[in-house]
């Protein structure tokens, strides 16, 4: 019995740690243009994980700035300073983020000036 | 059963391999499909492992004694809940443990990761499952939990479990330092996968900073269940020892201490890269080093029983992790020169820098000290013993200066802080640390103990400098908010959970430190030879020994006593009823021909205290019994030799018999029954003559607070760990600036 079960759990293993291996059999250009595809696909999601993680620490960074603010641990001059620099790295960020969505969607800073005005 | 569990360990170290390999071929040539097999294997390996270990627990409950390692650690008699926490008193079952709880960590982090960190995760995964497989490789050729007997040599039941181990802390303390140690493999891994990668950023740090605070925690619990186990179990009085064990699990903590504060400095400002893979690197290798400690023996321990043979292997393991990380760091020294530099040494970043640096001073005097007599041994070829006193004189002073550092930190602004602003905050701490240390002054005696003065006054002053933090936040948020106070406090830490938890985690510390300080140095402690009806003070109490007290089962015989305690009276007068403690011997029998067949029931090999203890919120009144059996062994002697001879002659008797048949003569002949009514017997004469037996009675300030501290810093380490709510994604192209402003909301 246990030599039974012991087989069942080797099948098991097998199929599942090979599982991303057993890819339809196709010719060879095939392949290399379904790998470089899944490959840009698969860097463009990372890259979209990494930013928006850059994102969010940025603006926990920001939140700790404005609470150090309130609580009257940094200074007036030194906040904005400090908070200026902050929104302008995380505003990089979101544009980062805007054109891996749309690599065509160019710059805006025209909106973030009238924004700004 | 046993059979299926030896061929899940080959399973299991055959897949820990196909995971390396497999990892790092995806990695090398960039096809990620090696890299999902690879990561794959890794789940594969988490579900043979459960399946291993339930195998493991199923033979405990069972009491299947073909099991070597059931028989070994486990008997018929013992509680099922011991039989549950057995397998990981015995070093196979360790062994399993780590492999699962290793298998389950991994895969967690690497389900996590799986759509990040794609050139590193690989060789993480391959550096996680290099070290499962040495485990797997011990538990499958060196010890390995599913050894059997054959049906002839089985035995009828067990050595039982150690009676030190039959602890409910037992059922926790080793699981949590094995998830602490297992965890802390999750940051080294990602360390080591960066360094080879060469991608030397914060993601590294920010995808498995949880893993690195939850190895904090874990281990942090398991510290604390495993003082109190000494506290109520070892029967000695105190909590920390400075045994070799202990300290082998402090180090990394506090290394890992130092690396969950230092890698904020990372994240926010790309400084200390080289400091911080040096730390997530040391706290890793320290892990192991721990472990090496428990099981080589090589270092006098409470923990003696875990000692074993595998000292090699550990020493070769410790090795390569040493001489790898050393070499990646130098090799990516480039890689990892710091961004910007600290701005001001009035930061929070500075802070952070202190505190780091008397935090490794911490675990380079400890390792060193408990390193001492092995130098010395092979220095002189004396194993010189060393114990707290060696190790109070750098400790303490570190630990004060770290207890200001944790009080000014929070104080203190990211990148630069003026004076003014500084004078604004440390007014309110300050002035409360005086306060207190003049009240201490005028109305203790603590004066006389300068080094706990300080940790009162300077804990004092954290717990000002915390209880500050958040009324200022807590004043800020209602000015927004309007909020009601208990509301805008608990918004305040739910939307800060980082910060704030690791505000409560400093408050917790200052409360623990408090209550160290105050049980070790104001301790009053007194042995006392006693017997029934006799007295002792202590420290203003009065210790009365009422009556003994004895029982003895098929399990143990156990000899204790029952103490009053009062306070006041005297001149004729009663004082005043305190408490009334209870506490016992016990003594296991002993499984060793050689003891006597009544002798074997009163081993003092075998045997563990129950403490009686009236815990306070002021003080802990403690008190232990040294049974007294010399009385008794000439009654045992006697017992021994008679049965002896009884037993001879029944065996003679009955020689032409099997050993089945034999076994049931001598029991039908009632030799059993009466060798139990003549230990009872035996044990009764305690109760009947009172013998003098020797007491150690304890009165100790402030204990409480030690474990009511613990607590609050693991209640701010979970905070800190709890996963905010999700962040809005809206990912439609927008107007940045304002976008900023509504995602900070």
């Amino acid at each position: 019995m246990a030599y039974v079960i012991v087989f069942v759990l080797l099948v098991g293993v097998v199929l599942v740690v090979t599982s991303p291996l057993r890819r339809p059999i196709v010719s060879a250009e095939v392949a290399a243009e379904h790998a470089r595809i899944s490959r840009e696909v698969e860097d463009y999601a990372a890259a979209e994980i990494d930013l928006e993680a850059a994102r969010d620490a940025k603006y926990r960074e920001i939140r700790d700035a404005e609470l150090d603010h309130q609580t009257g641990k940094l200074s007036d001059p030194d906040f904005q300073a400090i908070d200026s620099t902050l929104r302008a790295e995380a505003i990089e960020l979101l544009r980062q983020l805007d054109a891996l969505d749309d690599p065509t969607d160019g710059d805006d800073s025209d909106e973030d000036e009238e924004v700004a005005e | 059963m046993a059979q299926l569990g030896r061929s899940i360990l080959l399973l299991d170290l055959g897949v820990c391999l196909y995971a390396v390999v497999a990892s790092i071929y995806g990695a090398r040539t960039r096809q990620s499909d090696w890299v999902d097999s690879g990561r794959r294997a890794v789940y594969c390996l988490a579900g043979l492992s459960v399946i291993a270990f339930t195998i493991l627990e199923i033979a405990f409950i069972r009491n299947d004694f073909s099991f070597k390692v059931v028989a070994d650690t486990s008997s018929t008699t013992i509680p099922t809940f011991y039989k549950l926490t057995a397998p990981w008193s015995s070093q196979q079952g360790s062994l399993l443990l780590w492999v699962t709880l290793s298998s389950l960590w991994s895969s967690l982090v690497l389900f996590i990761t799986r759509k990040r960190l794609r050139e590193i995760a690989p060789y993480a995964t391959a550096v996680l499952m290099g070290m499962a497989g040495f485990f797997a490789a011990l538990a499958a050729f060196a010890a390995n939990p599913f050894a059997t007997f054959t049906p002839a040599l089985t035995p009828g039941n067990g050595a039982g479990l150690d009676p030190l181990l039959m602890h409910p802390s037992m059922m926790f303390h080793p699981p949590m330092l094995y998830s602490g140690y297992t965890l802390m493999a999750i940051p080294f891994a990602f360390a080591i996968g960066a360094l080879i990668a060469g991608k030397l950023g914060s993601e590294w740090i920010r995808d498995t900073r949880r893993f690195a605070l939850a190895a904090w925690l874990f281990l942090g619990v398991g510290i604390v269940l495993g003082a109190r186990w000494s506290y109520t179990e070892l029967g000695w009085g105190g909590y920390w020892g400075w045994d070799a064990v202990e300290n082998a699990a402090l180090m990394p903590w506090l290394m890992i201490t130092a690396f969950i504060h230092s890698a904020q400095i990372q994240e926010k400002r790309g400084m200390l890269k080289v400091w911080n893979v040096s730390l997530v690197l040391l706290a890793g290798t320290l892990a192991i080093f721990g472990t090496f400690l428990v099981r080589s023996g090589v270092l006098d321990s409470i923990h003696a029983f875990g000692a074993s043979t595998l000292g090699v292997p550990f020493v070769i393991l410790l090795a390569i992790m040493a001489a790898g990380s050393i070499g990646l760091v130098l090799y990516r020294r480039e890689g990892l020169r710091t961004e910007h530099r600290i701005d001001s040494l009035l930061s929070r970043e500075a802070m952070f820098l202190l505190q780091n640096l008397v935090l490794v001073a911490m675990v380079f005097v400890i390792f060193w000290i408990t390193l001492f007599p092995l130098i010395s041994d092979a220095i002189t070829g004396t194993k010189v013993s060393v114990g707290p006193p060696a190790f109070t004189p750098f400790i303490v002073p570190l630990a004060l200066i770290l207890v200001v550092l944790a009080g000014a930190g929070p104080m203190i602004s990211w990148r630069r802080a003026t004076v003014a602003n500084l004078r604004q905050h440390f007014i309110f701490p300050v002035a409360f640390g005086f306060v207190v240390l003049i009240l201490l002054l005028t109305l203790t005696d603590s004066g006389t103990k300068p080094l706990a003065l300080a940790m009162f006054t300077f804990g004092s002053f954290l717990m000002a400098s915390v209880t500050q933090e958040m009324y200022r936040g807590t004043a800020a948020r209602r000015a927004m908010t309007k909020d009601a106070w208990p509301v805008a406090w608990l918004a305040l830490v739910r939307r800060n959970r980082r910060r704030y938890g690791g505000y409560i985690a400093h408050f917790g510390l200052a409360v623990m430190l408090i209550g160290v300080a105050a049980s070790s140095s104001f301790q009053h402690s007194r042995n006392a030879t006693l017997t029934p009806g006799q007295s002792v003070s202590n420290d203003g109490y009065t210790f009365h020994y009422v009556r003994p007290i004895a029982t003895a089962t098929a399990e143990r015989v156990s000899f204790g006593a029952v103490i009053d305690v009062t306070k006041g009276g005297g001149g004729g007068k009663p004082g005043q009823q305190i408490t009334t403690l209870r506490t016992e011997q016990s003594f296991y029998p002993s499984t060793s021909a050689s003891d006597g067949i009544i002798g074997r029931f009163f081993d003092s090999a075998n045997a563990d205290s129950t403490i009686g203890l009236d815990a306070g919120p002021l003080r802990d009144i403690w008190s232990v019994v040294s049974a007294n059996l010399q009385p008794l062994a000439k009654d045992i002697n006697e017992g021994d030799t008679y049965f002896a001879q009884d037993l001879n002659s029944l065996i003679k008797k009955s020689k032409h018999m099997t050993v089945a048949q034999q076994n049931a003569y001598i029991s039908g002949q009632g030799f059993w029954t009466f060798r139990n009514e003549a230990v009872e017997g035996i044990v009764s004469q305690y109760t009947k003559h009172g013998y003098p037996v020797e007491f150690l009675l304890i009165v100790a300030p402030l204990v409480t607070w030690l474990w009511v501290g613990a607590f609050i810093i693991a209640l701010g380490g979970l905070i800190s760990m709890w996963p905010a709510p999700l962040a809005v994604r809206r990912r439609s192209p927008s107007v940045s600036r304002s976008r900023v402003a509504r995602e900070l909301v």
